[in-house]
């Protein structure tokens, strides 16, 4: 056994639920704000940081998140999970960004890749290199694809929660989901038929995407 | 994850995947300042503010910062590496440190957050990283070549202190703007969290788990475990200039690769890469050395060449003696490198820098100072008295004080500043006159002005700037009658210029008139109140509305009956005063800086938060968004001028057209004086006047266009439509007719100069012919396929299913009845076609002469080309090739040059000049470019066209747009050497002088 798959650890056992933590926030408790804001800022850092044309575009984006959230602080029903309603604002951000910054073709969630919009890398610190493969092969799907990939595998989000998200049936999710890991699945493939571009990027590829594809086929139910 | 993965293989850490340290500290402060409006200013490390986070990789996150110290930026560099390696790497990164070369990136300072990240604080670059630089544009050999010696003398001052970088790449190297290069990131690769991960109990393919560095950089040795050395940096220098010379990293196909570049080079290059350290170059200097003696090989190889071109030799004769050439060599080299840096965003500049070579019979200057005159709008600076500040541009009539605080009026035209007396424009120069409204202020100087009757005499245009400018004061567009407020701001008055009288005038109370707007004819009045409140008053029928919703501005469109409004937090809406009506145009819940609707009245810019600016047609309302924090129409309306940064770029509000400006020095104001002029005003004191690049649009087709021709010379364009019409043009004149009216929808076009005619191809229908003059039908050809050709002895050659035809005299001849052929190409010695028979092949008749090849790959409509030297056929296709016929009319396939093999496999529309020096248009990416013979694209356009022509010598581009226009795109200049010759022997005096 070499490397261990590493679990999320949840290093902070909260002792409030975000519920109670947003109504507090909602009656003018900053504090309840703060911890609320700190306990999602990777969440949607991490979301945000794959879907930006330009690195430096990052900070205004979770900020544009946030600030939409406290404006309209008492407007979130208790629908779905807290997380799941900020990823919610953070999809429609990162999307409007998208449309005002794609001057054409016209942007298209459903067909425009970020890949297609810029040539910068992702603005995530990608630790390890096959990471950094893996945000690189994601920024190829189109943007909706991508984003339901990145919700599901990366914050583990269940389709019934995605679907909330994206304000779309679940239906429409599940097929989507299979669309984005079918079209990842070629990304991946057309990226190790360019040896010279793995060479650069990745260190051992052949055997990571084959781990890569055993979770895509494991897990495409 | 659904299923756990094999237990040997690399996992990847999702968990990694979050925001630390000072990056999370610097995110949070960007949330709090937006949620609660916190304004603690910026994280602070030490004596530095983060400004803004640049860039993310392996090895931490960059901020660009400021040093409050010693009021400098600074890139901020915060490592990632764990926290036990801390003293190893601060040991590491002292030792960076100390050491000073200009083509080393300076370390400023290396220190420890307080929660113990390392960072560093190094110079701050303005430029590109190599990676960035090369995937710009493609770079000639010389200048690839100056950068990698620059890198190599850095390196090997490093290596003198015995430091090794161990991670060479394009990445990881600096470009300044001011052409010198700096490496970055010494020694941090042995510092990735990644490699000093116990990596595994099984090594990977052997790696070594102390090995760092980029896999593809990496020298043999290292895989096997060897220590990163001297030798191996070598090793990933020759893989960073294979990389930059051929578009990729070494591999099995470089021995044939390297062939394309100079001898020495790729010797140089196959040397350093090496396998076993001890045959590479013995330090990284000797290999700098034998580049340098690359070039001195390459210029005496090229002697006799240079030789022949006698104006040049004669000039460059006494240099020749008097410098010696290895100098010579790298200053031109260096002269090189920095024109093209210089270009294409100033082209005059790369001039300049082309001046300073010391030896002007290079023949390796000559491609680029060509581009650099093709290319350059005309460019001209002229420069403010010294020591002039105050400055404020009018249209064309400049205002400053001069440096003992005078007021100085003057008019820019092309030849320079022309003064005018500052008296006579009323202008007063003390700061404050009581007896005059403050309103009068002249925006951005202290000066006011008196009356601005005087100002409408002199320019009305100037003058409704000024008005546009002082925001408490509107002039009409016609100059004739100005509306202000008091200067208590509770009056509201509308004189007339010429004779002085009030023609309206109100008292409000609501609040203070913030904006005022007069429209073209100064008929209305438009006003805000207290911010917030919008009223219109028209003088010719005495009605007074109030505009919904609440604004800040108001505008009004000169050719409609509406107003645009706009508010700070409500975003810009239109107001048809006529219905009444008003729809919103812009922002939902976005406020606007600032609004302006184009002098045409059909454009409205705005600029918005974040340095966007909203461009959208008021009849379509599509919005497109540009970087810029400032802008301004051309009087026509038909451009908006941006400033984004140091540059000014024009657009196109029509299409995704632009244009970019650079005027050394920076960009402190900008105006245009006419339609197709710019002058941007430097901050250190210069007027530069850009011109704009001239397009001419032709209307007159009603249905989509079918094809296009230019004439050799540009001036004769044809057309054909499905509107069944075949019209001719006179480009310089801007008019066309209808040629002939035709009675079905025609496919492609041909234009035969010689013999004045024109053929049509139709859809399994003859080939219809026409007189060009007359539009007389000639006598039809048999049937139709591709776009017909001009071939040996003037013929006309078509092609389609029953083979090759031939019309010479009249007469048609079928040269190849049992091909199927569809696509042609020809020069005056020879005709080529693609033709199916069981696979593509290219068959090419000379005289009596047949012969053929295969064609690889699958074949695209109107792509096949005859090369300008007459030789070689160039087809683009799915896979894009080059054909040479040899002397004896055999066909032997070429290596295709690096131009042709692009990302996009199918260009459907390209097209080849006939000019011996030029050059094939094609489309990738959605963007036309022009590719000279010497590698170097030039982008156009974004277009769909698809249909393409290009004048003979290659200075004009025709296509069609979506609504049935023709475009006639003009490259500014010169395809001569004459010019060039002028040029170069202007420089060769003063080169001669010191």
């Amino acid at each position: 056994m070499t490397v261990a798959v590493q679990k999320r650890t949840m290093t902070v056992v909260p002792m409030e639920d975000d519920e109670q933590l947003y109504s507090r926030w909602a009656s003018g408790e900053r504090k309840a704000g703060e911890t609320l804001i700190e306990r999602h800022l990777d969440t949607v850092g991490r979301f945000l940081a794959n879907k930006c044309p330009d690195p430096s575009r990052l900070e205004d984006l979770v900020a544009t998140v946030f600030e939409r959230c406290a404006k309209s602080l008492g407007r979130f029903g208790g629908r779905s999970s807290f997380r799941t309603y900020l990823l919610g604002i953070a999809y429609n951000v990162a999307r409007d960004d998208l449309k005002r910054h794609v001057r054409s073709p016209k942007f298209d969630e459903t067909l425009t890749s970020l890949a297609s919009i810029s040539k910068s890398p992702s603005a995530i610190v990608a630790v390890r290199e096959e990471q950094a493969m893996l945000l690189q092969a994601l920024r190829h799907l189109p943007f909706a694809l991508q984003a339901v990939l990145e919700l599901h595998f990366f914050e583990e989000l269940s389709r019934a929660e995605v679907a909330l998200i994206l304000e779309l049936p679940e239906g429409t999710v599940a097929g989507r989901l299979r669309k984005a890991k079918a079209e990842l699945r070629t990304e991946l493939e057309a990226l190790a038929d360019n040896p010279a571009l793995l060479q650069a990027t990745v260190t051992d590829l052949p055997s990571w995407v084959a781990d890569l594809r055993a979770r895509l086929y494991g897990s495409a139910d | 994850m659904a299923t756990p993965a094999s237990t040997s293989l690399p996992v990847i850490h999702l968990d990694t995947l979050s925001f630390v340290g000072l990056e999370r500290s610097h995110l949070r402060s960007a949330v709090y300042r937006r949620v609660f409006g916190d304004d603690a200013g910026p994280v602070r490390i030490g004596r530095y503010s983060l400004l803004e986070r640049v860039g993310a990789g392996a090895r931490g996150v960059v901020f660009k910062a400021f040093d409050n110290q010693l009021d400098r930026l600074v890139a901020l560099k915060v490592l990632s590496a764990r926290a036990d390696d801390h003293e190893e790497l601060l040991r590491e990164a002292k030792a960076l440190a100390r050491l000073s070369h200009p083509n080393v990136l300076p370390v400023y300072e290396v220190g420890e957050t307080e929660d113990g990240q390392v960072f560093l604080a190094t110079e701050y670059v303005k430029g590109w990283t190599l990676r960035g630089w090369y995937d710009e544009e493609t770079r000639g050999e010389a200048a690839i070549v100056e950068v990698i010696r620059q890198v190599a003398r850095g390196v090997q001052a490093a290596h003198d202190e015995g430091l090794v970088h161990r991670d060479l790449k394009p990445a990881n190297i600096l470009l300044g703007e001011d052409g010198r290069v700096r490496v970055a990131d010494f020694g941090l690769a042995r510092f990735d969290p990644s490699a000093l991960e116990p990596a595994a109990d099984v090594p990977r393919d052997g790696l070594a788990t102390t090995t760092a560095g980029t896999p593809g950089y990496m020298a043999p040795e290292l895989f096997r475990g060897a220590p990163a050395s001297a030798a191996s940096d070598q090793y990933a220098l020759a893989v960073t200039l294979h990389e930059l010379l051929l578009g990729a990293l070494p591999d099995e196909a470089s021995a044939t690769a390297l062939r394309r570049t100079s001898k020495t080079v790729s010797s140089a290059v196959r040397r350093g890469l090496a396998a076993a350290p001890e045959d590479r170059f013995p330090t990284v200097g000797a290999f700098a050395d034998a580049l340098v003696s690359a070039s001195r090989s390459s210029l005496r190889r090229r002697l006799p060449w240079i030789a022949g071109l006698s104006v040049l030799a004669a000039a460059s004769a006494t240099i020749w003696i008097t410098t010696p050439l290895g100098e010579r060599a790298a200053d031109n080299d260096l002269a090189l490198l920095r024109a093209e840096a210089a270009l294409p965003e100033d082209p005059a500049a790369a001039l300049d820098e082309l001046r300073k070579a010391p030896d002007l019979s290079d023949e390796r200057l000559l491609p680029t100072a060509e581009r650099a005159l093709a290319l350059g709008p005309e460019h001209a600076r002229h420069a403010l008295p010294k020591g002039a500040h105050d400055i404020t541009q009018m249209g064309s009539l400049l205002l400053f004080r001069d440096a003992q605080d005078g007021l100085v009026a003057a008019r820019l035209t092309a030849e320079g500043l022309e003064p005018l007396e500052a008296a006579a424009l009323g202008f007063v120069a003390e700061d404050r006159d009581p007896n005059w409204p403050d309103m009068y202020q002249i925006p951005g100087t202290r000066a006011v002005l008196k009356d601005p009757r005087a100002l409408a005499a002199i320019d009305p245009r100037a003058a409704h700037r000024f008005g546009a400018l002082s925001r408490k004061l509107a002039i009409s567009a016609d100059a004739r009658r100005v509306a202000r407020s008091s200067n208590d701001r509770y009056t509201i008055t509308v004189e007339d210029i010429a004779t002085g009288e009030t023609v309206w005038s109100a008292d409000r109370d609501a609040g203070k008139i913030g904006a005022i707007r007069l429209d073209a004819t100064g008929d209305r009045v438009a006003w805000t109140e207290g911010d917030a409140a919008a009223h219109l008053f028209d003088m010719k029928t005495g009605m007074m509305t109030r505009l919904k919703p609440e604004a800040s501005h108001v505008i009004f469109e000169s050719q409609a009956d509406s107003v645009v409004i706009a508010g700070r937090f409500t975003g810009v809406f239109r107001a048809d005063l006529a219905q009444a009506e008003t729809i919103r145009l812009l922002g939902e819940d976005e406020g606007f800086r600032r609004v302006e609707v184009s002098p045409d009245g059909a454009w409205i810019a705005a600029l918005g938060a974040d340095d966007k600016i909203t461009i959208t047609n008021l009849a379509a309302s599509v919005p497109r968004v540009v970087t810029g924090s400032a802008f301004e129409f051309s009087p026509d309306g038909k451009h908006l001028a941006v400033k984004n940064g140091e540059r000014v770029e024009v657009h196109n509000v029509a299409s995704a057209d632009f244009q970019t400006f650079t005027s050394a020095g920076g960009v402190s104001m900008f105006d245009f004086s006419d339609a197709s002029t710019l002058w941007v005003l430097t901050p250190d004191g210069f007027a530069c006047r850009h011109q704009l690049r001239k397009t001419r649009a032709f209307a007159g087709h009603t249905a989509p266009i079918k094809d296009i021709a230019l004439s050799a010379d540009g001036g004769l364009l044809v057309s054909v439509a499905s509107d069944f019409t075949l019209r001719r043009w006179d480009v310089d004149a801007g008019a066309g007719r209808v040629l002939v009216e035709l009675d079905s929808d025609v496919y492609r076009l041909a234009l035969d100069e010689g013999a004045g005619r024109v053929a049509l191809t139709r859809h399994s229908n003859p080939t219809m012919i026409f007189d060009l003059e007359s539009g007389a039908p000639l006598a039809d050809a048999p049937h139709s396929g591709p776009r017909p050709v001009v071939g040996p002895k003037g013929a006309l050659f078509g092609a389609g299913e029953g083979g090759v035809w031939r019309n010479l005299d009249g007469e048609t001849t079928v040269i190849a009845p049992e091909l199927h052929c569809y696509n042609l190409a020809a020069t005056t010695q020879w005709v080529a076609a693609v033709c199916r028979g069981d696979e593509h092949e290219l068959h090419v008749w000379a005289d009596d002469e047949h012969s053929s090849i295969p064609f690889v790959g699958r074949p695209v409509g109107g792509s096949l080309h005859a090369w300008p030297d007459a030789d070689h056929i160039y087809a683009l296709g799915d896979q894009e090739q080059l054909v040479r016929r040899n002397g004896s009319g055999e066909l032997e396939r070429l290596e295709a040059p690096r131009m042709l093999m692009g990302p996009e496999p199918y260009a459907f529309s390209s097209a080849v000049s006939n000019a011996a020096h030029d050059l094939v248009v094609r489309k990738q990416g959605g963007i036309h470019s022009l590719w000279t013979t010497d590698e170097q694209p030039i982008r156009l356009f974004d277009s769909n066209a698809r249909a393409l022509a290009i004048s003979g010598d290659g200075l004009r581009v025709a296509y069609p747009t979506d609504r049935h226009k023709i475009i006639v795109r003009e490259r500014a200049l010169s395809k001569a050497h004459p010019e060039l010759s002028a040029v170069l022997a202007a420089s060769t005096e003063a080169g001669g002088a010191h």
